[in-house]
């Protein structure tokens, strides 16, 4: 390999001490090398990272590390099945309850059955006084 | 533990016993390096954000499996090329480069701010550095992708990526850097004798 082929590693700075020494005997003798090297700077220089846009780092975390897990979203369904039942059998309870509300409602407190229950009451009394005497 | 100051290693292992911060460290860490590599090969700004979307979605759900953590900076690399030439087979009429400047580019214009008048000499340079990035397009897709990948890895990583032997790639490096030169002294003659001799 020709040794200006080694230009690259030297500026980038990954030559060993000793390459290092050589090839700078290099230079200084081959014009065409320093040449190259002084693009080499420019190019270096003009370059610069560019940062992908905050939405797209955004939406890679979105889809990967803040991604919510399949089965915490399960959780969350099976949460949500427990409330709509328990809600369910809520209902269901208060509506059996006012239910029997209304059978204790449907006793007849007329003033016949009233006048029926104190007769019995009066023939109890009777039957008691006979009895003490 | 701050993640930052964690090596690559380090945060590999950590992600591997489940933390997910360690994963957001390696993106924050690369995603720059990935995005100039793929833009220096697709030109095109939202292509690129797709294909590094895919980059590290696809990280994310291998890393656990990657044993090789000490070779992390060189598999994100590999991914991305991958991919990146999947979508050149799949879509390549989408991958035309752009034809209008990017926005990132500096311009003349956008040197000048009309509130704050910037010493001529960073107008110069600003300029200078505009010539070279147009250069620097005029290569061809291997010689770009080459420089490119010159940002963030060593002679000795792209020739493990590439699985090309050094003096092959320290050849084209130096073809590219004499036809750079070559476009720069063409396209600018006045200013490339004053500066670059």
């Amino acid at each position: 390999m020709n040794i200006c082929d080694n230009l690259p590693l030297y500026v980038y700075g990954e030559m060993s001490a000793q390459e290092k020494q050589e090839f700078e005997k290099h230079l200084s003798e081959c014009e065409n090398c320093r040449n190259l090297k002084e693009t080499f700077g420019e190019a270096l220089e003009a370059r610069t990272l560019r940062s992908a846009p905050a939405g797209v780092i955004n939406a890679i975390f979105e889809k990967t590390s803040r991604k919510q897990p399949f089965f915490a979203s399960m959780r969350m369904m099976k949460l949500a099945f427990a409330a709509a039942a328990f809600l369910l059998i809520g209902i269901g309870y208060f509506a059996t309850v006012s239910h029997r509300d209304s059978l204790y409602d449907s006793y007849d407190y007329s003033s016949q059955s009233i006048n029926e229950m104190i007769s019995i009451d009066s023939d109890m009394d009777e039957y008691e006084s006979m009895f003490v005497i | 533990m701050k993640h930052s100051n964690l090596n690559d290693s380090e945060l590999v292992r950590m992600f591997k016993q489940g933390d997910n911060d360690a994963f957001e460290e390696i993106v924050t860490r690369y995603q720059a390096h990935v995005y100039t590599y793929v833009m220096s090969i697709t030109k095109n700004p939202d292509l690129s954000s797709d294909i590094i979307q895919d980059v590290f979605v696809r990280v994310f759900k291998k890393l656990h499996k990657y044993n090789e953590e000490d070779k992390l900076k060189n598999w994100l690399f590999t991914l991305a090329r991958n991919i990146t030439m999947d979508y050149y087979r799949k879509n390549s009429k989408k991958l035309m480069p752009l034809e209008t400047q990017e926005e990132d580019e500096l311009s003349l214009i956008n040197a000048l701010p009309e509130d704050k008048p910037q010493p001529i000499d960073i107008v110069l340079a600003n300029s200078r550095a505009q010539s070279v990035n147009e250069a620097l397009e005029k290569l061809s897709l291997e010689e770009r992708e080459l420089i490119a990948l010159k940002d963030s890895l060593t002679f000795k990583e792209i020739a493990e990526m590439q699985n090309k032997p050094i003096g092959t790639l320290l050849s084209k490096f130096n073809r590219a850097l004499g036809k750079l030169r070559k476009i720069l002294s063409e396209a600018e003659p006045e200013v490339y004798n004053e500066y670059m001799r």
